[in-house]
């Protein structure tokens, strides 16, 4: 009985604490899960929460009504899946946004993208390719001209006129 | 901070977007939050495959080195067989090419033109224009974005217009304006049949 009271509380235990201190461990915040940065996870995760990267993950994320963010130190390498997805760190997959899909400053991202709406910060780095699609109501103005015969023009009158080829 | 550069031939790439058509459109710089933001308003899929950031092979064999070329500039651009490009962006990217690269970009790409697609780059009006280390982004159809770059400047071969349609076989230059500081702001028409 003894013996089994002290596996108890121990295994209670291991499941309060992956890690070695309370910021490298995977924790909920709210309503926000958090895998942290000492985590290395091989597989698919899903769930119906937010979600926050700070480890590894080699697989698929997929949290369709939630947000999921890659953190500076996460590095992901799997199809990121969400309402939305924000990527700080660095991710090679596709990712998909059914809501919006923003890269910051320091993230790093080689992959495709779909979202109705992307944003790339200043500094960020990302190849690959994104899809677009404003949907139906919005409206641009644009000032397009139809392609024209050939031409060379000179901007400025103080410059030579520059030959054709 | 990015500043504003005028341009007078930008807007003549998007007719098509009169016609609510998707655009495919390639960007060979570094992605430009300013591009996304500028096509994240229209139907389209924009690749980004920044052409400098990977260094060009040049340790091969003479007699190979063209197949080598146009290999690392296929695996660069990484665009699905069945890619067909309305709009190419390659600001001032293929001044940092030498002519036996200029000429394997250009059969790397080839495959994926259209008898429509067009160009928008910057060349040089002679090859001792210097350039400045600039990364480019489309602010509106008629103004792009310019901010320098933090990277070292590669080396670079500035291509006079008669170098541009020499070596870039898959294209011609189809409308050229002088800009004041000897840059050459170039429209091209994919010309697939050439060759």
């Amino acid at each position: 009985m003894f013996e089994k009271q002290r596996n108890d509380k121990q295994n209670q235990a291991a499941r309060e604490d992956f890690g070695n201190t309370p910021a490298q461990s995977s924790a909920k915040f709210g309503n926000t899960a958090v895998i942290g940065s000492t985590i290395t996870i091989k597989g698919d995760i899903s769930g119906d929460e937010n979600l926050v990267i700070a480890g590894k993950v080699n697989g698929n994320v997929s949290f369709s009504s939630h947000e999921v963010t890659i953190s500076s130190e996460g590095c992901v390498n799997a199809d990121v899946s969400a309402n939305v997805v924000k990527i700080e760190g660095e991710v090679q997959g596709d990712l998909s946004g059914k809501e919006k899909v923003v890269i910051s400053k320091t993230g790093k991202v080689q992959g495709n993208i779909v979202a109705p709406r992307v944003t790339l910060e200043d500094g960020a780095k990302f190849k690959g390719s994104i899809d677009m699609d404003p949907g139906v109501g919005a409206t641009v103005e644009l000032t397009s001209v139809k392609p024209s015969p050939v031409k060379l023009e000179q901007e400025s009158s103080n410059q030579p006129t520059a030959k054709n080829a | 901070m990015p500043s504003t550069l005028k341009s007078k031939l930008l807007a003549n790439l998007f007719w098509r977007l009169e016609q609510n058509k998707r655009l495919t459109v390639l960007d060979v710089g570094a992605a430009s939050p300013e591009t996304v933001d500028f096509f994240s308003q229209f139907k389209c899929r924009l690749y980004f495959a920044d052409l400098l950031a990977e260094p060009i092979p040049c340790n091969a064999e003479e007699e190979t080195r063209p197949a080598v070329l146009q290999e690392h500039f296929t695996s660069v651009l990484n665009l699905p067989n069945s890619t067909k490009l309305d709009i190419c962006l390659f600001w001032d990217c293929l001044n940092y090419l030498d002519q036996r690269s200029l000429y394997a970009f250009g059969n790397a790409l080839r495959p994926y033109l259209h008898d429509d697609s067009q160009a928008h780059g910057f060349g040089v009006i002679n090859s001792r224009t210097t350039l400045e280390n600039r990364q480019y982004g489309i602010q509106n159809t008629t103004a792009l974005t310019s901010k320098r770059k933090l990277e070292p400047q590669p080396p670079y071969y500035p291509h006079p217009q008669k170098e541009l349609n020499e070596k870039l076989d898959c294209m011609v230059i189809n409308k050229g304006i002088l800009m004041a500081d000897g840059r050459l702001e170039v429209l091209l028409k994919a010309n697939i049949n050439k060759g």
